[in-house]
């Protein structure tokens, strides 16, 4: 069982009906003793960064996600539930992250459009990105796409924390794959 | 990279598609879900349903085929047509959509944009602005082209932008139905005064049309609905064209 963390920040529903497309079972969840059973945690999220850390927190889920990672749950976050992952972000005023990765999340640094909207390619293919803040690229970027003169961290991964900046489950096949992969690996 | 979109629109009445969508091998399909998904596998980015009927009791019908629509796309999709508040925005994005498009409703209470962005994220307000050629001015049209708002095109798209919007959606109803091409003028005038992105719209009649509209304009998306519904191309022969004339895009590899 696959909990999908309920902290009111936007389109869960689309994390919950890719999961069912790949016949998984999938639930939405807030209660702590349903995630600590749980095999994996995916962290959603459309949003603001201090929306995102002011629910998680309300809700009294940090407690449990810091358990469920020092246990060696796997965690998936994204788009916004990536970006939680880290240490800071700076949108609008700053707020502490999980702490899960090193670095920082800030406004991209472009003069091209944002939001950074669109189908952007990996080396696995193409992905479906909509965001305007992104992550400092470090050493636990694992795939990066280009949008203008940046290098956008795309995956992030560090033991079993894992980070997707584009929407897996808005990504057509390319997405389903990824997915699949890091679902084998519960 | 980032790739330029082709974007299927369905017009839809009563939960079924406007007069059917013929594909090659499959005549007059009416459901929705279906076209969507057909056009997903041909190698759509994205997909928009526009309720055109929109009345007040038709709206659990176009819930429940957004609900069925998300089940099965795995591709984005943006639903327009009456949206009015804030509440309805919810109601729809809360179905499984992901983006919501205004148009008139923007016109008439601009608050809106602000108020649904800042509530659900600019990524999901997409302001679809109707543009018409008036003296030599391009103004803003509303009811189908029917009345002239007399906002300037340009300074609405600006103003549509500091509010909050996400994307917006760029028909040109001097165009629309035409078939003659995309305006590529208009198109121009919006995309050089705003940053973010602009989907063209109206006057689609052939491949070549997407093609020009993505080789003179700086657009980031290409909404088409007649040149597929009728089957005179399928996504696929626009993505290989693109590919062909150098257009960044996104090909399905098997």
């Amino acid at each position: 069982m696959i909990a999908v963390i309920d902290y009111n920040v936007g389109n869960v529903s689309s994390v919950l009906n890719m999961c069912r497309r790949l016949g998984v079972t999938a639930q939405l969840m807030r209660q702590s003793d349903k995630i600590k059973r749980a095999s994996g945690i995916i962290l959603p999220g459309v949003g603001s960064f201090r929306v995102a850390m002011r629910n998680l927190t309300e809700f009294g889920l940090i407690d449990i996600l810091n358990d469920c990672k020092a246990k060696g749950t796997k965690i998936l976050g994204i788009c916004l539930g990536m970006q939680i992952l880290f240490e800071k972000g700076f949108e609008g005023v700053e707020t502490a992250g999980l702490g899960y990765l090193k670095g920082n999340v800030d406004l991209i640094k472009t003069t091209a459009k944002l939001p950074h909207m669109g189908w952007n390619n990996i080396s696995v293919g193409d992905v479906y990105f909509v965001h305007s803040y992104m992550a400092d690229f470090t050493d636990d970027c694992v795939e990066f796409a280009e949008y203008g003169d940046v290098k956008i961290p795309a995956i992030v991964q560090k033991d079993n924390v894992m980070g997707c900046q584009f929407h897996p489950e808005k990504s057509g096949k390319v997405g389903e794959k990824i997915l699949r992969k890091w679902m084998a690996n519960l | 990279m980032l790739k330029k979109r082709i974007i299927p629109c369905l017009d839809i009445a009563n939960g079924k598609v406007v007069k059917g969508v013929n594909f090659v091998d499959l005549v007059d399909v009416g459901d929705p879900v279906e076209v969507a998904k057909r056009y997903e596998q041909q190698c759509a980015d994205e997909v928009v349903f526009l309720d055109i009927t929109a009345t007040y009791e038709n709206r659990d019908i176009i819930y429940d085929l957004i609900r069925r629509a998300a089940r099965e796309l795995s591709i984005p999709l943006a639903i327009g047509g009456g949206i009015r508040t804030v509440d309805d925005f919810r109601k729809i994005l809360s179905c499984g959509a992901d983006k919501v498009t205004i148009n008139s409703s923007a016109v008439a209470n601009p608050n809106l944009i602000r108020k649904a962005s800042e509530e659900f994220g600019k990524q999901c307000v997409v302001v679809a602005i109707d543009g018409k050629l008036l003296d030599n001015q391009y103004k803003v049209f509303v009811e189908g082209g029917r009345k002239n708002t007399g906002l300037d095109l340009v300074e609405w798209a600006k103003k549509c932008e500091t509010l909050g919007a996400g994307e917006i959606l760029l028909t040109s109803m001097d165009g629309d139905g035409t078939q003659n091409g995309y305006d590529i003028t208009m198109t121009n005038a919006v995309c050089n005064s705003v940053n973010i992105p602009v989907i063209a719209s109206g006057g689609c009649g052939s491949v070549d049309d997407i093609i020009d509209v993505f080789r003179k304009t700086n657009c980031d998306a290409a909404l088409v609905a007649s040149l597929f519904h009728y089957a005179m191309a399928t996504v696929r022969d626009v993505k290989i064209q693109m590919e062909r004339s150098d257009i960044p895009c996104r090909i399905l590899m098997d």
